[in-house]
């Protein structure tokens, strides 16, 4: 029997797939993406209003933290409600140690630290709680976390209000200006982009695939199902974190209502929008949250209504993501 | 206790005060099948997610006379313990190929570290992976499917999908649920001849099924449970001869 069977080629390629499909999907999109990064980069010189530059970089910024977002939601499977109250924890630890004189590299990696420790204790305090009720812990636990920030002083500055934060700056350069934050962000983008394919596409993310789906069957294939979901909501968290940091350093301030709860459920719009293994389709589902207001900015009084009214036209016509729904309609099209 | 490969003692599943498993402990010895039968409702399947670790339980376990923790999925499925479902569990999304992938012995480079930093010596161990995978679809039969994905295959074809998952992670001692449940005789033999193979690969197994031809064929020994409790053990010719048997299967007025 097993002399008569065929061993099948075996290359140097790929996950999986005799021909390496799987690699060299990984490939497509990193090019991809680094053709769209290098498109962008013109974006500044377009000569856009400054309200309109603006509003790319809180686009870019906001990806960084929906693709943490992502991995939370899409990857680990946790309904997480906490995940602006990290981007807060993340920028309150950066202008803290920006205020201690501390480097903006290393600030941000404050912002990291701590923004994954408190992810650390939400997640050992409500790990065993599942679903909707995990949904509505973290929920408690980030509006429990917020009043604590706009009451202390210490930490937070008056009130939850820090002022007078320095200039991001690296190596030496500094990023002054809606022009030059463009560039800081759209390298943070970049490298959540590539760290989320590389994720994807590796064993882990077929792993994260049959523990999200099936996840008893999982633990019984031997994949650790509950350290996998855990890491990714403490990494996701902490990218939360990050994205904070620079927003809080891009506009030199930050308070408590910088990342309210309407943010919250536009992350969730975004991630529900933009598919649940979609790099690609995040981003552009950020640029549309963040846009459309914009461009509807007659209809700012009805905003919530219409942001409903798309989430339900979403879920309706493309309940695997926008993205993943027009490769779907390409492929019966051609 | 020599040659038993797996031993489970005094395991106990109860689901609010019923006791879907009461006390009943297993041998199963070194490149051995043993059946396991009882009517509907008897525990069978609840044993099996006992010794697996998905549903609380309280007893002890040995694979190759070391101990494992219940209650732990992923221990036990180190330990070399691996299982299949009653209905077949395959992610119909992935392909064939990424289902044979998702339990194997060795799971060095999985981590979500090397995706990031270690993407070669990743890719050495996967392409190991994925050597052991093929050959277990080829086993089964399902070579020529590799690429497809799993939602493609017909019903039969996903049990066979799943042992080829279960093969590939080159288990000790495989537990099969149902594994004939909604296959025709044609498929059934076929299946009879894989499981020999499979046996003399030296893999012990457990098996749950209903068919008498099918556990008649395979099993060495045949464990009996009725009610969560084990009413009898042996042969399959002494199974079948035991009053006790035909009493837990027609009833217990059948014995008039």
């Amino acid at each position: 029997m097993t002399t008569a069977q065929t061993q099948p080629p075996i290359r140097r390629v790929g996950w999986s797939g005799r021909d390496g499909r799987r690699l060299s999907k990984l490939a497509t999109h990193l090019i991809a993406v680094a053709v769209a990064i290098a498109g962008l980069c013109l974006v500044p010189l377009l000569g856009l209003s400054s309200n309109g530059m603006n509003l790319v970089d809180l686009w870019l910024v906001y990806s960084v933290s929906a693709l943490g977002y992502l991995w939370v939601l899409g990857l680990a499977g946790r309904y997480a409600f906490c995940h602006t109250f990290m981007m807060a924890i993340g920028g309150y630890s950066a202008a803290w140690a920006d205020a201690r004189g501390a480097a903006f590299l290393v600030a941000l990696g404050v912002a990291l630290a701590t923004s994954a420790l408190a992810a650390i204790v939400v997640g050992a305090l409500m790990w065993r709680v599942r679903q909707f009720y995990f949904a509505i812990g973290t929920l408690a636990v980030g509006e429990i976390g917020f009043t604590v920030l706009s009451r202390t002083s210490e930490f937070t500055g008056t009130n939850g209000n820090v002022h007078g934060i320095s200039y991001p700056s690296l190596f030496g350069h500094s990023f002054v200006g809606d022009e030059q934050i463009f560039y800081l962000f759209l390298g943070a983008l970049a490298i959540m982009l590539v760290l989320t394919l590389l994720l994807i596409n590796a064993p882990v993310g077929r792993d994260l695939t049959a523990a999200r789906e099936t996840p008893e069957v999982a633990r019984t294939c031997g994949i650790p199902v509950r350290r996998l979901h855990f890491t990714l909501f403490v990494l996701g968290s902490a990218v939360g974190g990050l994205a904070g940091a620079l927003v809080t350093y891009w506009v030199g301030f930050i308070g408590v209502d910088s990342f309210g709860l309407d943010l919250s459920i536009g992350l969730l719009l975004i991630v529900i929008m933009g598919g649940l293994r979609s790099p690609i389709g995040i981003v552009l589902a950020t640029a549309f949250y963040v846009f459309l207001p914009a461009a509807l900015s007659g209809l700012s009084e009805y905003m919530p209504m219409i942001f409903g009214a798309v989430l339900l036209v979403t879920i309706m016509l493309f309940p695997n993501g926008i993205a993943a729904g027009l490769k779907l309609k390409r492929r019966s099209a051609a | 206790m020599s040659g038993a490969v797996l031993e489970a003692a005094d395991l106990r599943v109860s689901f609010g005060g019923v006791h879907a498993v009461d006390g009943v402990s297993v041998q199963l010895a070194e490149r051995t099948v043993l059946g396991l039968i009882g009517p509907n409702g008897s525990g069978k399947t609840s044993l099996l997610n006992a010794m697996t670790g998905v549903v609380p339980t309280t007893g002890r376990l040995y694979v190759g006379g070391d101990q494992v923790p219940l209650n732990r999925p992923e221990r036990i499925r180190a330990a070399g313990v691996v299982r299949t479902f009653q209905a077949p569990q395959v992610l119909a999304d992935l392909t064939c190929l990424d289902n044979a992938l998702l339990s194997p012995s060795d799971r060095r480079g999985t981590g979500v570290i090397s995706a990031w930093l270690g993407r070669p010596w990743q890719a050495r161990h996967e392409e190991r992976r994925r050597a052991t995978a093929l050959d277990a679809l080829a086993t089964v039969g399902l070579a020529d499917h590799a690429e497809r994905s799993a939602g493609t295959l017909t019903y039969g074809q996903q049990r066979l999908l799943e042992l080829a998952r279960a093969l590939a992670g080159e288990p000790r001692v495989l537990l099969l649920d149902e594994p004939s449940a909604g296959l025709n005789d044609d498929e059934t033999r076929s299946l009879t001849s894989l499981l020999r193979i499979v046996q003399e690969r030296g893999i012990s197994m457990l098996l749950v099924d209903h068919k008498v031809d099918f556990i008649d064929e395979l099993c060495d020994r045949v464990l009996v449970l009725e009610l969560g409790r084990r009413v009898s053990e042996g042969s399959p010719a002494e199974i079948w001869a035991d009053a006790r048997v035909r009493d837990a299967y027609l009833g217990g007025s059948a014995g008039a």
